[in-house]
């Protein structure tokens, strides 16, 4: 054996120093790395899921006329920023952030099923009913168990739909922590008191999941979600937003966090090698390497800006959808010009026209008929006092 | 087919008919039918009537336009028939029409001077060239801003063609400023007319309205019949008169190129009885061209000198001496043009005999239209501390966009029924008010313009109490016509059933939406009244939604588009919507300092067990209410109003 030696031959992105460039986007992606990438066209019917991280990739896929699952849309009617308020839209179906592969699981458990957790509804002082599963998605509350029970046929309906559905799956790994109840091990996304219910350190638990259960959790989900759709592919990330908070009382929260993100990094490599239908999407490296210098946190050091984003898919878009990069690189036009999904479109549509009705209806007011002799005179809409300000628009624009 | 309901009048209308017939195959061409209505022949309104209801029958578009401006319409919409907004055209059509008279008057001048330049071929070079008439500037122009859909044309009637409409297409359709306007034309409120022609000018405005509203034929009746009309009668004739004289105030200026206006005696007496030329000085000849200045014949009078001369009038047929002597009549145009309040109460206007007793008009805010005032306060709008006036009678301030029509309406209807109150209205929609909001930040927030207009508005106002209805069809947004698949939501309690197939939604989520819909609009400019004002504020709700589908359909107003595309939602949603959005002004008021006042109970009726507006209270329109309806809310509202002491004057 002559010269060189085993890192002779590796491709510039296996060294440090050559895939850190002043003026190059770092792409740790590597396009060899899988076979069977997927690849999305525009007409991938897309599922998303996950931690919040995941918002800002269903959101950038739907601005970029990707085909993301909306199972639960909400009606035209409502505008997007209140639609969001209450869970539609966020993510595929309104199931809110699901942190954890567990929930994951359960969620489907749940949806098919084969799992009815004993503590199904908080109910509030007020008597009105909160989900334990998604506790934010009905702001207030459902008034009653025939509404809450309804709602939530509705939702178990679209979350069958969504992974029958779905030829690819992207999903978010988030947390690590969670709780859980003891009776059942019904697991939370939010500990109970948080945003609804009592926490009863009796009946509900701290869990901080390991590798191996989470890789089981979500194994046990594709196994489950793929009896159905049996050629479902999943795109994994890890979400690189830090933990707000660390139930772990003897445990710092950066310590906390770099646990967290490590068993769920490990996790994610697991899967993604066990399964030729996995791959993971480096997101959480794109935003937490040296090589962002931490410009990709806001002042918080915690939620992700724009930018950092932007970056992310830029990156996904190249490898996972190469037809919507030149998309993306405009991505302010496109957002403008497409960036909705076919709801808001509709909302935007009807709140622009009738806008724009209402801005006329107050002058065609004073050029319609009214009462009495004035009218004859065209003085509709003036008066005998004092001329305040003329009346001036009969004009639509 | 669209129809086209064409009135010309006047002297000129010889001449208007046959450039209108000059028209009609253009127009017919395209799919227009004219319909020529000419009051010489007679059954003008039902002509026009029957104008309308072809177009209603055949769900197209009408166009009914008023005197003068009809040959106009026939040439511009000749000119833009192949496409595109009868609206915008419209309004063109209105906006040049005073040149109009000029232009026919030079066509008939021609023809019967043996030029023969006869009708069509004059249409047509002035439609190939614009630039070279005066005032027909940039005609073709229009073509490019008329873009908008094809929209439903309402008749206007003339007498509604108000100064600001002019203004407001020259300078915001036309994207022309004032100045630019071809360099022969301006607008605006100057240059007092010599009282001679104010005299003048009041008596054939009397003499007008006496013939068309009163039915009295020649001068002899004219003058028996202003002596004899009764105080409620003659109180009608004010009203009307003082707003014929609000409504026109305008002084035109054309640069005539001399081939054009070789006599001008000819023009002006072409133009008698609508303008009246000014002969102090600013006529001006030169070698190529004569400017000329006239003046809109309403554009002078002032209320004060309308009263005088009907005084005068009276007196005389009655055998007294009148008392419209030259300084009563001066007193009363400068008290007229006071721009600020100040004083108000002791001016000369104040002596001048009227006939009802009203209140003179102060403009509040006097400027030129499309001209903001400049900032008061640069740091900000002053909140007004009280009445500037402080005369013993209680003065009511209404504020807001259009429902608060019903209520000018009352009030111009019947003012006596309502008892010694001084009633001010601002329309928050009108062009000089534009725009209410602006970005800041990313949020919708008050324009700080308006918040200078509003505050002005108020402290120049004096009110003892303010009423605000601002916004009152954006819960329409959600409420008139369906977006989206039928939906559904009941309020918590209501023991409904849903309907199947209908979507529903939860409370909730409809509050949420109808409370960020108010939280951008009609609080945000609540907000800003009760901010601008130390006075109490009382805010009103919208009135109910109208039941009838089929009345609404009948006057679909602006909704038509909408209306044929998509349907209406049910009366019950419309109801509930409605209802809510009340709800959510009366939560989000609560603890403010704007007070939302109930609606009276006698303006609703109930029906499916929803509540409705009553119907004898129906504007002709798909969300207004009537002048009935701003009566009942006018009694409501005057138990609201402090009593004054007579001291305080």
């Amino acid at each position: 054996m002559t010269g060189g030696h085993p890192y002779s031959a590796l491709p510039d992105h296996c060294f440090w120093s050559r895939v850190h460039r002043p003026g190059h986007l770092v792409d740790p992606v590597v396009a060899s790395a899988k076979s069977d990438t997927p690849r999305l066209t525009r007409d991938t019917r897309i599922a998303t899921a996950g931690s919040c991280f995941a918002q800002h990739i269903a959101r950038h896929l739907r601005r970029n006329d990707h085909t993301v699952i909306d199972a639960e849309p909400a009606h035209p009617v409502i505008a997007p920023d209140i639609a969001a308020r209450f869970g539609h839209g966020v993510f595929s179906a309104r199931y809110g952030n699901i942190y954890t592969a567990r929930q994951l699981l359960q969620l489907l458990q749940r949806a098919t099923g084969a799992f009815c957790p004993a503590e199904d509804r908080w109910i509030g002082a007020d008597g009105r009913l909160i989900d334990p599963f998604r506790p934010t998605i009905e702001p207030g509350g459902f008034p009653d168990d025939a509404t809450f029970e309804a709602d939530r046929a509705r939702h178990f309906g679209a979350v069958r739909q969504v992974l029958q559905t779905a030829e690819v799956l992207i999903f978010t790994l988030g947390l690590t922590e969670a709780w859980r109840a003891r009776a059942d091990g019904a697991v939370y996304p939010l500990a109970p008191g948080v945003a609804g219910g009592v926490f009863d350190a009796a009946r509900t638990e701290f869990v901080n999941f390991t590798v191996e259960e989470t890789v089981s959790d979500f194994t046990a989900f594709l196994k489950l979600a793929r009896r159905n759709n049996p050629a479902l592919r999943v795109i994994l990330t890890v979400s690189p937003v830090p933990l707000a908070a660390t139930a772990r009382a003897e445990t710092h929260v950066l310590s906390a966090t770099s646990y967290s993100k490590s068993v769920l990094r490990v996790a994610a490599e697991q899967l993604a090698i066990a399964d030729a239908q996995t791959t993971y999407f480096p997101a959480y490296e794109v935003i937490t390497s040296a090589q962002s210098r931490g410009r990709y946190f806001g002042a918080d050091l915690r939620s992700v800006e724009r930018a950092g984003v932007r970056h992310v898919m830029q990156v996904f878009s190249r490898h996972f959808a190469p037809d919507a990069e030149a998309a993306t690189a405009g991505a302010t036009k496109v957002v403008r010009a497409h960036g909705r999904s076919q709801s808001e479109k509709a909302a935007f549509r009807a709140a622009a026209r009738v806008e724009r009705a209402l801005d006329t209806i107050c002058d065609e007011q004073r050029l319609d008929a009214g009462i009495g002799d004035s009218e004859i005179l065209g003085t509709t809409s003036t008066h005998q006092g004092t001329t305040l300000v003329e009346n001036a628009k009969p004009v639509t624009r | 087919m669209p129809v086209i309901a064409s009135l010309p009048t006047s002297a000129l209308a010889p001449e208007h008919r046959a450039l209108c017939r000059a028209a009609a195959p253009t127009l017919a061409a395209a799919g227009w039918q004219l319909a020529l209505v000419d009051p010489d022949e007679g059954d003008v309104a039902g002509k026009i009537g029957a104008a309308l209801q072809q177009g209603r029958d055949k769900n197209c578009d009408v166009l009914a336009i008023g005197a003068g401006a009809g040959i106009y319409a026939a040439m511009v919409l000749a000119e833009l028939c192949s496409a595109r907004s009868h609206e915008v055209a419209i309004d063109v059509a209105l906006a040049i029409a005073p040149p109009s008279d000029i232009l026919a008057q030079h066509v008939a001048r021609t023809v019967a001077a043996g030029s023969v330049t006869p009708p069509d071929q004059a249409l047509t070079s002035m439609l190939a060239a614009p630039e070279s008439v005066p005032d027909l500037m940039r005609a073709t122009s229009i073509s490019r801003l008329v873009e908008t859909p094809r929209v439903r044309v309402h008749a206007i009637p003339m007498a509604r063609l108000k100064v600001p409409v002019l203004v407001h297409l020259f300078r915001d359709i036309l994207g022309l400023k004032d100045e630019g306007l071809g360099g022969n034309s301006a607008f605006g409120m100057r240059d007092p007319a010599p009282e001679a022609l104010l005299r003048a000018d009041s008596m054939r405005l009397i003499s007008i309205i006496l013939q068309r509203d009163f039915a009295v034929a020649d001068g002899t009746q004219r003058g028996l019949a202003l002596a004899r009309v009764d105080g409620a009668e003659c109180s009608a004739l004010m009203r009307l008169i003082r707003a014929k004289a609000e409504v026109a105030r305008r002084t035109m200026r054309l640069r005539l190129p001399n081939v054009l206006c070789a006599d001008v005696d000819q023009v002006t007496n072409a133009l008698e009885g609508r303008w009246t030329l000014s002969m102090n000085g600013q006529l001006a000849a030169s070698a190529d061209h004569v400017d000329l200045t006239f003046h809109d014949c309403d554009a002078m009078l002032s209320v004060g000198a309308i009263a005088d001369a009907a005084n005068s009038l009276a007196d005389e047929l009655n055998g007294r001496t009148g008392n419209a002597d030259p300084g009563n009549v001066r007193a009363a145009r400068q008290a007229s043009s006071l721009s600020d309040g100040a004083g108000a109460q002791t001016s000369p206007q104040s002596k001048l005999r009227q006939p009802d007793g009203l209140p003179a008009p102060q403009p509040l805010v006097a400027k030129r239209p499309g001209t903001r005032p400049a900032r008061a306060n640069p740091s900000g709008p002053e909140k007004t501390s009280g009445p500037a006036h402080q005369t013993a009678t209680p003065r009511l301030l209404v504020l807001g966009h259009s429902h608060i029509g019903a209520l000018d309406l009352a009030w111009a209807a019947d003012q006596k029924r309502f008892g010694n109150i001084s009633y001010h209205s601002a329309h928050l929609n009108a062009a000089a008010m534009k725009p209410n909001f602006h970005q800041q930040n990313r949020r919708r927030a008050i324009a700080p313009d308006f918040c200078d207009l509003l505050s002005q508005v108020i402290q120049k106002a004096a009110p003892d109490l303010i009423v605000a209805l601002p916004m009152g069809n954006e819960y329409n947004a959600a409420a008139m016509t369906p977006v989206g698949p039928p939906f559904e939501f009941f309020t918590p309690g209501e023991m409904a059933i849903p309907t199947p197939g209908v979507w529903q939604l939860s409370y909730a989520i409809m509050r949420a939406q109808i409370t960020a819909l108010a939280e951008r609009n009609a609080l945000l400019i609540l907000a800003a009244i009760a901010d601008a004002s130390a006075c109490p504020v009382i805010a009103l709700p919208p009135p109910p939604p109208i039941f009838d589908e089929a009345h609404i359909r009948a006057n679909p107003g602006r909704f038509v588009a909408a209306i044929a595309e998509s349907g209406l939602n049910p009366p019950g949603l419309r109801a509930r919507i409605w209802a809510l959005y009340v709800d959510v002004l009366g939560q989000a008021l609560a603890a403010a300092r704007p007070q939302l006042m109930p609606l009276p109970e006698n303006v609703f009726e109930v029906r499916e067990g929803q509540r409705f507006l009553a119907k004898d209270l129906w504007a002709q329109d798909p969300t207004h209410a009537n002048g009935h309806y701003g009566a009942i809310l006018l009694d409501a509202i005057v138990a609201h109003l402090p009593a004054k002491k007579a001291s305080a004057a």
